[in-house]
């Protein structure tokens, strides 16, 4: 057992840094397509020109000074703070890695426009101030989903052939549309039309004290976005599940398994769930990743306070930090997911995490 | 061979393929999706043919001039068959067409110009606007008045000026007009039955210019009734015909989706059996370049890079390709390559000293080659939706008339408030049908060719 | 060990095998049919086979394939398929009829506990993501059989009869050789003490040092164990090794069951001859024969006798089917062996 443990703590240190690794070069690459164009240095020089010339300007030392000597000297120490920091010398390598290094690090830099609730203009703070509310849409549909789909697949593949089954197979293709594109028409008709469910936001107004009554807020707004992910997402999932279920049913260690004498439950669990789990999780992580991508517009269409609609804000006003600001969240999510769906895996696979090539000795 | 046994085996061939093609009958799914797909290639011939792309961009860039006659967000025309009452449509009276020009002169310097504008008004409903063209060679002014079936007359405008030019006098906005109309607007107003409030009169109607002039000189007139239907799928805020969008959101749409499907599919299958074959360093670099292409968000960094430097579709279609070479499918192919690698023939015919090129394009590929296809198929709404996603966002190609971009107008527009579904429903459900088609044929091919389900 | 209720339905280790209040045989098998619904007719598999199988001895069942053996140890053991169309017939287990016995008690009381089975392709039939011993012990771990200290013990001890060592016992089928998941395999069909295992082809799939290695690890077993089994295979040279007694089958039906030596040396019914003619031996001089033309479909058997339209020996009483003839020790089914 102890053993066990070791080798699964081995596992999942490797693949921290191999994906952290991975984060580092991803956020490198935006880094450099962002940069191609010099839209980081600008960002970076109108942060130091304001903070440069707030600081001369209100140094009181200069008060009184006339505007074209207080000119001068906020040009000198520009020049100066622009040779000190190096961006006056081409991008490679030295900027560029002060800038992943922010990137990493999340210092995010100055929002131009946008702004976090309390003020702010720190785009790590506006962005991780927003991240909750993202994770709740997003952990309430994945969950819902994931929980549906395996039990409906394990159940479908039973019934292979029935009119069930062929159902499923019909409807599959509805997963060739995203989430957002089920919002609209669910909008249309629930909101629009019947008008029995919000159009969107996250919230009542005027915000619900109670505790109860605010989460009952949350959840009747999250009906629709949610509805709208799964008409998305749930016939394709348990397509393709049930088909690794039919596939793995038919193995003959399941077999085996039922000449034994186990029970339909113990089989289903031991010898066809756990063993399926591997291919399930790698089909997942796509689905995954894919729903983070249409995170964005889902919120934007059902005007949800995360981080996709902010996002889109800045996109409108052109608030190229939060822009990239966003990218580098999006790496660490999108790399989250892959660690957290790599060690369910070493922990359900013990080909994973024992090494495959720990052959008979 | 003699003609005889040539006729034969033509017949031979023919039947062979009938045979095939009704085999087909067993995948209804597959025959259902090979006809929408159909559909939607004949629909981009027509567009590219009927309406060519620099035409195309020219009507959808709008401008004045180019949808003058067009109503404002009209519903589509066929909205007619579902109600009992008659839905106007768009009435236009040229001075040169339907109307009449008399011409008096009144003195030796001007003549005095009437310019009739009759048309016949048979709807239930009432026009949406009211807009009168004017073209004059000179300034001038002019009267204009306004006849109703039941021989009434209204004054419009006593002697309005017109300038030497092309000029549009919006009669539906005359802040004048309406006050002089009793705070109604005109368009209702001129066309109300006096009797019954919120009727409209039906019958001949005619509008009046009657001007002073100079002599030589030329007046034209085109009056415009609005309705509140247009065109096969209705007009948008610019007064364009939705239908050229929806029309040619067709072949942009099938060409981005097919090009980036076959783009990443083929290179990342290349790349795959490559580094496959080759293992070692090669291999774990694929699989890595592969980790870190998973972590990096794809429609966001699209959406900088459309931002920072150019949107372009065809700028899109590239980096979307890129970005997607080493996506998921290449993990699918290694699997599926490491397992035909240890095949006995890959290593007879390392035996007989194969080189790796002849090993990776004469066995390798060939073997694992028709899981591309349903591969392929089935990617190809996700393409289609990314560049409708980019549009629906407001950053799609900025001149091309696509789906994602009548949606985007629509919801900016509040479409879905106002009541105006028919804007984002018709290229929503476009997009549907083109996904749906692509995503029929690819899973029914996914069922014929997976060869592990076969032995379920 | 506790002596509870438990041991009942499972004999303990130095109860020796005769548990029977009578003498009978161990497995007697009585107009056994086994036939399935396939897409283009019904396949009859196993067409009324009966045979006794005595206390300490053991079986071997050959014949080509397809010719229903495998189909017969699934009919004994109860390991159908969805598509059954008939199964029928009697089948004793020390005296009790326990095609009687309902689903739910013939899982509870004889599969696995009373007759187990080890079949073809060890190489799939541990399970992945579960740990070898953890399969082997589960037997034991259904039912309150025993307790999960008394299962690990005796996993242990089959791991010991059939020659793995106990660390295996923690790990994954992955980490083990062919020839180590079949004696896992083995192992698992003994757990629970049964009085008959039925071995399908449990060599077929290995290499010949492995085969001889498991052919001796099932001579030890049955030695040490005092254990009956059937062991069915296409390799008539591997079964001579082990059977007291042989069955020959041939398209679904029995058709020659005998002693050992006498089958191998001279046996009776044309089929068998033939089969027997076919096998290269090592010291005698002679050239393999083989047997002109194809089994029959078992869709649609030939009326009469089923080996007829391949038989050289065959005449006009061949045209109705022979019923089984009993010449001394053994039973025939052919015309030629009418008068005795």
């Amino acid at each position: 057992m102890r053993q066990d443990v070791i080798k699964l703590g081995g596992f999942v240190l490797r693949r921290a840094l191999w994906l952290g690794l991975a984060l580092v070069v991803a956020i490198y690459l935006t880094i450099i397509i962002a940069n191609m164009g010099g839209a980081l240095d600008e960002i970076r020089k109108t942060e130091i020109r304001g903070d440069v010339a707030v600081s001369i300007v209100m140094n009181p030392a200069n008060k009184g000074l006339p505007p074209s000597v207080l000119q001068q000297m906020i040009e000198a120490e520009l020049e100066r703070e622009f040779d000190r920091l190096g961006l006056n010398q081409p991008f490679f390598p030295k900027r560029s890695f002060m800038y992943l290094w922010n990137a990493i690090s999340l210092q995010l830099g100055r929002a131009e426009y946008l702004r976090s609730d309390a003020g702010s203009a720190q785009v790590r703070l506006i962005l991780l101030e927003r991240l909750p509310t993202t994770l709740v849409l997003f952990a309430t549909a994945q969950l819902l989903i994931f929980f549906v789909s395996l039990f409906a697949a394990l159940l479908l593949s039973r019934r292979y052939g029935s009119f069930l089954d062929k159902l499923v197979i019909a409807l599959a293709p509805s997963s060739a549309a995203p989430g957002w594109f089920y919002g609209l028409f669910l909008i249309l008709i629930f909101a629009a039309v019947l008008r029995v469910l919000p159009w969107g936001n996250m919230i009542d107004v005027p915000v619900p004290e109670d505790r109860a009554l605010y989460a009952l807020s949350v959840a009747k707004h999250l009906i629709l976005p949610v509805t709208a992910v799964t008409l998305s997402n749930l016939v394709g999932n348990i397509y393709t599940w049930r088909t690794f279920f039919l596939i793995y049913s038919s193995e003959d260690y399941v077999e085996l398994a039922r000449a034994k004498g186990l029970s339909v439950r113990g089989v289903d669990t031991r010898y066809i769930l756990r063993p399926t789990m591997p291919p399930i999780l790698t089909h997942l992580l796509l689905v995954l990743i894919t729903m983070w991508m249409g995170q964005i517009v889902l919120e934007t269409v059902f005007n949800w306070p995360g981080i996709g609609r902010i996002f889109y804000w800045a996109t409108q006003a052109s608030d190229t930090p939060v822009i990239i600001g966003v990218i580098v969240i999006f790496g660490y999510l999108l790399a989250a997911t892959v660690f957290a769906l790599d060690f369910a895996y070493a922990i359900l696979d013990p080909r994973v995490r024992l090494g495959a090539g720990a052959a008979a000795r | 061979m003699g003609p005889a046994q040539q006729q034969g085996n033509m017949k031979k061939q023919i039947r062979n393929w009938w045979g095939g093609l009704k085999s087909l009958r067993r995948y209804p799914s597959l025959v259902a999706g090979l006809l929408i797909i159909l559909a939607f290639i004949v629909a981009s011939l027509y567009a590219v043919v009927a309406v060519p792309y620099s035409e195309a961009i020219r009507l959808w860039r709008g401008g004045p001039g180019v949808w003058d006659e067009n109503p404002k967000t009209a519903k589509p025309v066929w909205f007619d068959f579902f109600t009992t009452e008659k839905l106007s449509r768009t009435i236009r009276v040229t001075s040169q067409d339907q109307g009449a020009v008399h011409v008096e002169p009144l003195d030796d310097e001007t003549d005095l110009v009437t310019i009739e504008l009759p048309f016949n008004y048979d709807y239930d409903t009432f026009p949406r606007e009211l807009n009168l063209f004017t073209d004059a060679s000179t300034s001038l002014s002019a009267s204009i008045f306004w006849y109703t079936p039941d021989g009434r007359v209204i004054t419009i405008k006593e002697d309005r000026e017109f300038r030497g030019a092309t000029e549009t006098y919006y009669i539906s906005q005359d802040s004048g007009l309406i006050t002089q109309l009793g705070n109604r607007l005109p368009h209702l107003v001129l066309f109300t039955d006096p009797r019954y409030e919120e009727r409209v009169l039906k019958g001949d109607y005619q509008m009046a210019l009657i001007a002073e002039v100079p002599q030589g000189g030329e007046l034209s007139a085109k009056l415009v009734v609005y309705g509140e239907v247009q065109g096969l799928a209705g007009t948008d805020h610019l007064r364009r015909d939705i239908a050229v969008a929806l029309l040619w959101g067709a072949p942009i749409g099938l060409i981005f989706g097919v090009l980036a499907a076959v783009g990443t599919t083929l290179i990342t299958f290349l790349l795959s059996a490559v580094g496959t074959w080759l293992g070692g360093k090669t291999d774990s670099a694929l699989q890595w370049l592969t980790q870190v292409n998973l972590i990096i968000p794809l429609l966001p960094v699209l959406i900088m890079f459309g931002y920072l430097y150019d949107r372009s579709i065809w700028t899109m279609l590239g980096l979307v390709i890129a970005l997607n070479i080493f996506g998921s499918t290449m993990l699918t192919n290694r699997a599926m390559f490491l397992q035909a690698k240890e095949s006995p023939y890959i290593e007879a015919a390392q035996a007989y000293g194969a080189k790796n090129f002849r090993i990776i394009f004469r066995y390798l590929m060939p073997r694992i080659a028709p899981t591309l296809l349903p591969q392929l198929v089935l990617i190809v709404p996700s393409f289609v939706f990314l560049e409708a996603t980019l549009s629906v966002l407001g950053l799609g190609d900025p001149v091309m008339p696509t789906w994602g971009k009548v949606i985007y107008d629509g919801y900016n527009e509040g479409a879905l408030y106002k009541g105006l579904y028919y804007w984002m429903v018709e290229p929503a459900l476009l997009l549907m049908l083109l996904g749906i088609g692509f995503s029929l044929i690819g899973y029914s091919l996914d069922r014929i060719f997976n060869p592990r389900l076969r032995t379920v | 060990m506790t002596r509870n209720v438990k041991s009942q339905i499972w004999p303990q280790p130095d109860d020796g095998l005769s548990l029977t209040p009578d003498n009978g045989p161990l497995l007697k098998v009585e107009d056994v049919c086994l036939h399935f619904r396939a897409s283009n007719g019904i396949v009859r598999a196993v067409d009324n086979v009966s045979f006794s199988l005595d206390h300490g001895r053991s079986l071997t069942i050959i014949g080509e394939s397809g010719c229903g053996k495998t189909s017969l140890a699934r009919a004994i053991l109860r390991l159908l398929p969805r598509n059954v169309e008939t199964y029928t017939g009697r089948v004793f287990l020390d005296g009790t009829d326990v095609m009687t016995f309902d689903e739910e008690r013939f899982r509870r009381e004889v599969r696995w506990v009373k007759m187990s089975m080890v079949s073809q392709a060890a190489m799939n039939s541990l399970n992945p993501v579960l740990k070898v011993g953890l399969q082997v012990a589960e037997p034991l771990l259904l039912d309150h059989r025993a307790t999960k200290q008394e299962a690990v013990e005796r996993a242990r001890e089959v791991f010991r009869i059939v020659g793995i060592p106990p660390a295996f016992l923690d790990r994954y089928a992955f980490e083990l050789s062919g020839g180590m998941r079949q004696r896992a395999i083995i192992a698992m069909a003994l757990v629970a003490h049964p009085i008959l295992v039925i071995l399908d082809e449990p060599t077929s799939a290995l290499d010949v040092l492995t085969q001889a290695n498991i052919m001796n690890a099932l001579k030890k077993i049955k030695k040490e164990l005092n254990l009956n089994f059937i062991l069915i295979t296409h390799d008539i040279a591997t079964s001579s090794e082990l059977a007291d007694e042989v069955i020959c089958m041939y398209a679904g039906q029995l058709v020659e069951h005998g002693r050992a030596d006498p089958f191998y040396l001279k046996p009776l019914h044309p089929y068998a001859r033939k089969l027997m003619a076919s096998v290269p031996t090592l010291r005698i001089e002679k050239k393999p024969d083989f047997i002109p033309g194809q089994p029959p479909s078992l869709l649609n058997p030939p009326e009469g006798c089923r080996f007829a339209p391949r038989c050289l020996e065959r005449f006009e009483r061949c045209q109705e089917e022979p019923p089984l003839f009993v010449r001394g020790n053994t039973a025939v089914k052919c015309w030629l062996y009418e008068r005795d």
